[in-house]
């Protein structure tokens, strides 16, 4: 067996390679007349009918048929493709195994593996304009080449789907583009800005252009009509117009690049074989030549007797031919321990020792003991090796061998044999040809086993991966819902399916009713939906999908039941978007909840119109009164802006019973006159008053010196007499009329007394002038308090004499500092005292 | 004036980019806070709250490669400021900052990130300056990043507009935001005005959805006891979101208790002039987030040799000279300066003795510096040298800023407003406070001080009379204009302002929660009422009574006057999380002010804690800190809202 295990490698430089069948292919395709493109990580493989390529009309290939296999060769699914689309660019694989499509248009097209078209997306107008010539595609984004040599991308064609992505053109390069460039990719995760960044061979110039400029690499190079990054992203194969291949850094860092001349002129296309090397490839209907370029001079050539397919894993390069898919990759170090030929590690013996022992040979010992020491190494590597095989016969017997050996040893952990069996198992059952897929062990640790489980049930194989869901111990809600939702797209009847389902699924915990609620109503089942939707826990996730159902009136209830207004509000608008006016008005107030949410809406949205709908169909005349209100005082125009305090008037005084809106009429009434009058003013005087308070307005009258007009003002309003002197004085004080003021404090007897008069001097700084006032203040504590702000010690301790207020005096006491009033402050304390 | 720098440039453009020390990293003096404050996990570990909106920011930023200007929703910038520091921001990417305005953006930046709480309004600012980039072919990259979430309307209003689609949109689900290590807060400015006022629900919500995720980072709250319209919602929202939940954290339960209570139970504390320290300065000079603005010259004075033992430290700085404008720089206040933590929550009338003792202290400390001769002695000295000299530095501040205040305390107009205030609520001489409201008006303060003892009237008097009402509201209107009719009515609406009812209830609430204490304490307090000066703050008072063993109970009546259902629940914890061992520590309860609380109420919890018989530990949480004006400020008629 150890023989035959070695028989398809090959030595290419130092490593080891291999090159293994691992499915024959059932299918009828000729890959002579076919683009075929495979996803990575064992995915599957879309076949279209290349148009470029001469063909035999027959009845099979006469129409466009594109079709999606498995990488085992079976046909999952195939649509008929209709050339009025348009010309179809590239297609190729993304993130979750969809097929994206780009046409020449900038049409983007995405396709589940059932030929389902999931989304579609322009690149926009100037991508239309310019026209596609070329296109590439990575996991998650798009750039394409138009025929005026600009880059467009895709940053991201998840964010696209959820209508929140976009579309950027790249810096465009400053120099006239002479031949069609050669370009490729450089991914976002592997650049240095983050961003998606290209690069484009153009007049023997190598440039890196990103978002906001292209910047020239290497120039010595000549046009490179091929290139292609290296999975990792740290490499890139060039291959140049003279039929050089270059392998160089990504980040510019070679220094001297390592070269291979193919004295090919003609490009081959060009396909990393994981990140090891590249693997070149001239289709020609006679004779197509694979040759396989490693570091080093090292080369090997593969003969092939159909064209064939490739496809970059990252760990080696699936070959697929009208026959057969083979993978090509680099044997790992444990399994040429064992197998090559003459191995005498401890890991090679162990096996045989194993083989020995199974055949009853006392040779076993022999060997058992030769590598006593190394033992746990040798049981390490037979299980790492039985990881790279795909055999199960194979992985079995060293596994066999492990386990053998492990009996040998005290305290071995057996963790390692353990997850080892587990992931075979695992893997044994996706990579049956059922199935069709073939992951390495190295691609299942790169994608995890959650992802293995969504290739399963993008497939729509839910038990298989429930019940794997089951053995590796992870949680199976993903599966069920997937389940749930492709079961409702079947034609059991409604109250069969629903009693399914929710008999399954209603326990589960992370189920989502919604989604499959929704899943059914696309499938145009509407009753299933209903029902299933009342089996969702969370309202909130109720709202989307009875929004999407039309039950505007549940989905208002489910949002209010959720407390989230963000929902709420959800609701309200579509139907505002969707329902006619009244229809929508009417369903809005059946909840007072929402009336609120919509008024405040109005409120916030300046919708003005719709707010006085809202309260005249409530006849609400106080909330109309202040909408109109509201609004006078917004409006520039004078004529509408009157108008609109008539209407509030007019609403005020609708309601009779209200004495509250009465005066609130008047007091709107007053607001009328008052701005007639100011407009008045301000056509006569040229300065402006519309806006103000009356106060105001006579404040600004007395201060432009024009008393008359605000003695007419203060009658006209009924200005009480203690508002407008002190309205006068403050004028007064704030023009620096002192005299003035003096005159008018003697004109009657204050209103407010005379301390404002005192005050307002203070305000100004101006004590003497206050001083005039002081004696005049009535209260005596009032007058003490003036008196000392102005340090006047002596008045004011004679004021406080005069009361007999010991207190005061303490107080003039505690703020004085000239002795001499002190002195006085004392006499009269004791003099107080002694009585 | 070294320091005095010419007058700033007049703002141009709309979006002024931010003055020059605002954007280098503050705190080069090694002496002066930031505004950040370390909270030690003593009670809760609430750090890792902040860590996590720290997190998710630096996210929010890198939703656009490269270089970019951050343009900020003005309520934000401070609150950002709790979270990051001006590095990280740079760390980030951030080249420039802005404050988002209405109005035309230049900016040279090729990368554009708004920061906003999701307002229409923003939506309309923003679509403006991408038509005007376009118009003046600029190629600009935006993201707007909505706090704490994007809405529909939000969304609609920008798809509506037709440039939906030049955005990155994302989603920085910052809520609670730790001021201190005992108060967090949410910063939401109109929860109060929002539900009672228009019905809308969505401040409940975020309310709401903040208890979930407290509750499973420190375990379910076994005990809720609530009060108000509000709360009861949130009570029923969490309840609700619990049970969608499915599964749940089975965290063990660190906070033992939450009491909720709405701030339309107590309007009337708001309305009381604050006469703790900390209230008076966010009074007088105005708290945001964590710092008061003061004159440059008070936090940087110009140098001068250090000062040697001996001196009393305090020395007032020189007045500016009028007509020159004032630099103001913001100075941090929380309690990592040890200083300020000592007095924040002292009633103002005992400021000066307390700093006494601590110069005294400072000075002590120096003094025996200077004789001191061993050299272990010097060692042990230099040690605390640092520490010592950053009090001292405190010291010297908060001095000034006490000067200010009492400059200010001792002036009539302030000694006469809280006259009135005393006189409101202990229900005597009210026709003086007539007169006070009816003067106000004439002499034309500022209007929020005239509502503000208005409210405070209403809710003591029992409301206003029909013959007074009418007076005083066409008093108003011709002062301050007719656009305040719809402040007025929205105060109506709100119940803040009145007719007379059937029966007075301040008279009995006053009565039986012994709201009015005669014999203060103010130097060694030995009731809550010291923070107002014989006013026991409503809110508190319930809550005194709430972690009393019997509970409500005893004034179950008394609760049934106030607005709101009254309720107390207990929340089973789920399978798994039992409670934890008894330990150590004492009880922690959470008392979530919904509606907004002022400086004095948590003066007076955090007096409770220290008191023994309470025995337990309060960790505020809240909508927004507030005080009387900024309350008063949320229910105006505002004009600033158009687009």
């Amino acid at each position: 067996m150890s023989v035959l295990a070695s028989s398809n490698w090959s030595i290419i430089g130092n490593s080891t390679y291999s090159k293994k069948e691992i499915y024959s292919l059932p299918w009828d395709i000729d890959l002579k007349q076919s683009i075929v493109v495979g996803a990575p990580f064992g995915g599957p493989i879309v076949v279209y009918r290349d148009s470029s390529k001469l063909l035999e009309v027959n009845s099979q290939n006469s129409k466009n048929i594109i079709r999606i296999f498995t990488a085992a060769g079976y046909e999952m699914s195939k649509m008929m493709w209709d050339s009025t689309k348009g010309n179809i660019v590239t297609m190729d694989w993304i993130e979750k195994e969809r097929l994206v499509i780009v046409l020449e248009s900038g049409i983007v097209l995405i396709y589940n593996i059932f030929c389902e078209l999931l989304s579609q997306f322009s690149m926009g107008d100037a991508v239309k304009k310019e026209g596609i010539i070329d296109c590439k595609i990575w996991s998650d984004g798009i750039v394409v080449l138009t025929g005026q040599v600009n880059f467009y991308t895709v940053p991201s064609v998840e964010d696209i789907i959820r209508e929140c992505g976009r579309v950027i053109q790249l810096a465009k390069i400053q120099e006239e583009v002479k031949v069609k460039p050669g370009w490729c990719i450089l991914e976002p995760k592997h650049s240095v800005s983050q961003g998606v960044e290209v690069f484009a061979s153009i007049n023997e110039t190598l440039y890196l252009i990103d978002e906001d400029k292209a910047d020239s690499q290497l120039d010595s190079i000549s046009n490179i009509t091929r290139m292609v990054v290296s999975p990792s992203g740290i490499k890139m194969a060039c291959f140049d117009a003279r039929g050089v291949l270059w392998i160089v850094n990504t980040d510019g860092s070679t220094t001297s690049p390592v070269k291979f001349e193919t004295k090919s002129q003609k490009a081959p296309l060009l396909k990393w074989c994981g990140n090891d090397g590249v693997m070149m490839y001239w289709d020609s209907v006679k004779d197509p030549v694979l040759l396989y370029f490693s570091q080093g001079d090292t080369w090997a050539k593969y003969t092939t007797d159909s064209s064939v397919s490739l496809v970059t894993e990252i760990d080696g390069l699936r070959i697929i031919s009208n026959r057969t898919s083979e993978f090509f990759g680099k044997v790992s170090d444990v399994t040429i321990d064992i197998f090559k030929i003459g191995s005498t590690s401890p890991a090679a013996m162990l096996y045989d020792a194993t083989e020995h022992f199974i055949n009853k040979s006392p040779r076993a010992d022999e060997s058992i003991r030769s590598i006593k020491s190394d033992l746990e190494l040798a049981v390490n590597s037979c299980i790492l090796a039985a990881g790279y095989e795909f055999s199960g016969s194979e992985q079995s017997k060293l596994l066999t061998a492990a386990s053998f050996g492990k009996c040998f040893l005290d305290g071995y952990n057996p963790n390692a044999f353990v997850n080892m069996c587990r992931s075979l198992r695992a893997l044994n059952a996706v990579r049956n040809f059922e199935i069709g897929i073939p992951l390495t062990i190295q691609q299942f640790t790169e994608i995890g086993p959650e992802e293995v489980i969504d290739k399963l049930i993008n497939r729509r194989k839910h038990l298989l991966a429930w019940r794997m869901c089951d053995y590796l111990k992870i949680k199976s809600d993903v599966v069920l819902n997937h389940w749930a939702c492709t079961k409702v797209r079947t034609d059991i009847d409604d109250n069969e399916l629903s009693r399914i389902i929710i008999n399954k699924l209603e326990s589960v915990p992370g189920i989502s009713f919604a989604n499959i609620a929704s899943a059914a109503y696309m499938a145009n089942r509407k009753k299933l939906a209903a029902k299933l939707l009342e089996y969702e826990p969370k309202a909130a996730d109720q709202v989307p999908p009875l929004i999407k159902m039309g039950e505007s009136e549940t989905a208002l209830g489910k949002a209010i039941e959720s407390g989230d207004t963000d929902l709420v509000y959800l609701v309200l608008l579509d139907m505002k978007r969707n329902r006619p006016l009244a229809d929508f008005l009417e369903v809005t107030f059946s909840k007072s909840v929402a009336v609120d949410l919509l008024i405040s809406y109005c409120k916030q949205n300046k919708d003005m119109n719709l707010l006085k709908e809202i309260y005249g169909i409530k006849q609400q005349t106080k909330e109309m009164s202040f909408t109109f209100l509201y609004e006078a005082f917004r409006e520039p125009n004078f004529e509408k802006r009157l108008g609109s305090f008539e209407k509030s008037k007019e609403f005020f005084q609708q309601n009779k019973q209200d004495k509250d809106d009465q005066s609130n009429a008047q007091l709107v009434q007053e607001q009328i006159k008052l701005e007639i009058l100011q407009k008045e003013l301000e056509n006569t005087t040229k300065e402006s008053f519309l806006g103000m308070s009356i106060s105001d307005t006579i404040y600004k009258l007395i201060i432009t010196n024009d008393s008359k007009k605000a003695m007419n003002l203060k009658s006209e309003f009924k200005v009480p007499d203690k508002r407008f002197w002190w309205i006068k004085i403050k004028a007064l004080s704030a023009l620096d009329k002192w005299e003035e003021l003096f005159q008018f404090s003697k004109e009657k007897k204050s209103p407010i007394g005379y301390e404002p008069f005192a005050e307002v001097c203070l305000e100004q700084n101006q004590p003497t002038e206050a001083l005039k006032y002081i004696p005049k203040v009535q209260d005596p504590v009032n007058r003490v308090q003036l008196y000392i702000q102005i340090n006047y010690y002596r008045e004011a301790a004679e004021v406080a004499f005069k009361e007999k207020s010991i207190d005061l005096l303490n107080l003039i006491a505690r703020k004085c500092t000239n002795p001499e009033v002190l002195n006085l402050v004392d006499q009269m304390r004791s003099q107080l005292q002694r009585r | 004036m070294k320091g005095q720098k010419q007058p700033q440039q007049p703002q141009q453009g709309v979006a002024k980019k931010l003055p020059a020390q605002q954007q280098q990293q503050p705190g080069l003096k090694p002496i002066v806070l930031s505004q950040i404050p370390n909270i030690s996990s003593k009670v809760l570990n609430l750090t890792s709250i902040r860590e996590q909106s720290k997190r998710d920011l630096g996210e929010a930023l890198d939703s656009l490669k490269g270089n970019k200007a951050f343009v900020m929703d003005p309520k934000l910038m401070g609150l950002l400021n709790l979270i990051s520091d001006p590095a990280f921001l740079t760390s980030h990417g951030v080249e420039k900052r802005y404050e988002l305005k209405k109005g035309r953006f230049d900016t040279d930046c090729k990368n554009i990130i708004y920061i906003v709480r999701p307002q229409i309004k923003y939506m309309h600012y923003i679509t403006e300056h991408v038509r005007q980039h376009a118009s003046e072919n600029k190629r600009k990259e935006y993201a707007i990043v909505f706090v704490p979430r994007g809405t529909i309307l939000c969304q609609r209003v920008l798809e509506e507009q037709g440039v939906l689609g030049n955005f990155v949109l994302h989603e920085f689900p910052l809520d609670i935001v730790p001021f201190d290590e005992d108060v967090l807060s949410l910063e939401l400015s109109s929860a109060y005005r929002e539900y009672l006022l228009d019905g809308d629900r969505t401040s409940l919500f975020y309310v709401a959805k903040s208890l979930m995720k407290l509750q499973s980072m420190f375990g379910t709250i076994p005990i809720v006891k609530g009060k108000g319209q509000c709360s009861r919602l949130v009570m029923d929202m969490i309840t609700r979101m619990r049970k969608e939940m499915g599964e749940e954290v089975t965290v063990p339960p660190e906070i033992d208790s939450l009491i909720l209570l709405d701030r339309e139970i107590d309007p009337i504390t708001p309305m009381c002039s604050q006469l703790t320290y900390e209230g008076l300065i966010d009074e007088l000079f105005g708290i945001n987030n964590n710092a008061v603005l003061l004159e440059d010259t008070i936090v940087n004075p110009p140098q001068t040799p250090p000062q040697s033992g001996g001196q009393s430290p305090p020395q007032a700085p020189q007045p500016p000279q009028p007509g020159q404008p004032v630099k103001k720089v913001p100075f941090p206040l929380h309690s990592n300066d040890k200083v300020y933590s000592e007095i924040r929550d002292t009633n103002f009338s005992v400021l000066s003795s307390h700093l006494n003792k601590k110069a005294k202290e400072i000075d002590e400390y120096y003094k025996k510096f200077k004789t001191t001769q061993s050299i272990s002695a010097i060692r042990d000295h230099m040690k605390k040298l640092a520490s010592y000299q950053t009090d001292h530095n405190s010291l010297r501040i908060h001095t000034c800023i006490t000067e200010k205040i009492l400059d200010i305390t001792k002036s009539p107009s302030f000694l006469k407003r809280l006259e009135a205030e005393q006189n409101l609520l202990a229900c005597v001489n009210t026709e003086q406070v007539e007169k006070f409201i009816e003067d106000s008006i004439n002499k034309k303060d500022p209007f929020y001080k005239v509502i503000r003892m208005l409210i405070l009237y209403n809710a003591t008097c029992n409301g206003l009379k029909p013959k007074l009402w009418d007076f005083l509201k066409r008093e108003i209107i011709q002062t301050y204009g007719s656009e305040q009719l719809i402040t007025l009515h929205n105060m109506e609406k709100l119940g803040l302002l009145h007719k007379p009812d059937a029966k007075p209830t301040y008279p009995q609430i006053k009565k039986e929660l012994g709201l009015i204490v005669e014999e203060i304490n103010e130097q060694n307090p030995n009731d809550i009422a010291y923070t107002y000066s014989g006013y026991a703050p409503m809110s508190i008072r319930i809550i005194q009574n709430a972690i009393k063993p019997g509970g409500w109970k005893s004034i179950e009546d008394l609760l049934k006057l106030m607005p709101g259902p009254t309720f107390e629940e207990i929340q089973p914890l789920p399978q798994g999380a039992t409670t934890n061992v008894k330990s150590e520590r004492k009880p922690i309860t959470l008392v979530y002010f919904i509606g907004g609380v002022t400086f004095s109420e948590i003066s007076a919890l955090r007096f409770l804690s220290r008191q023994d018989q309470a025995n337990r530990d309060f960790i505020i949480l809240t909508t927004k800190l507030i005080n009387g004006e900024s309350m008063i400020d949320s229910l105006l008629e505002q004009q600033d809202d158009d687009y």
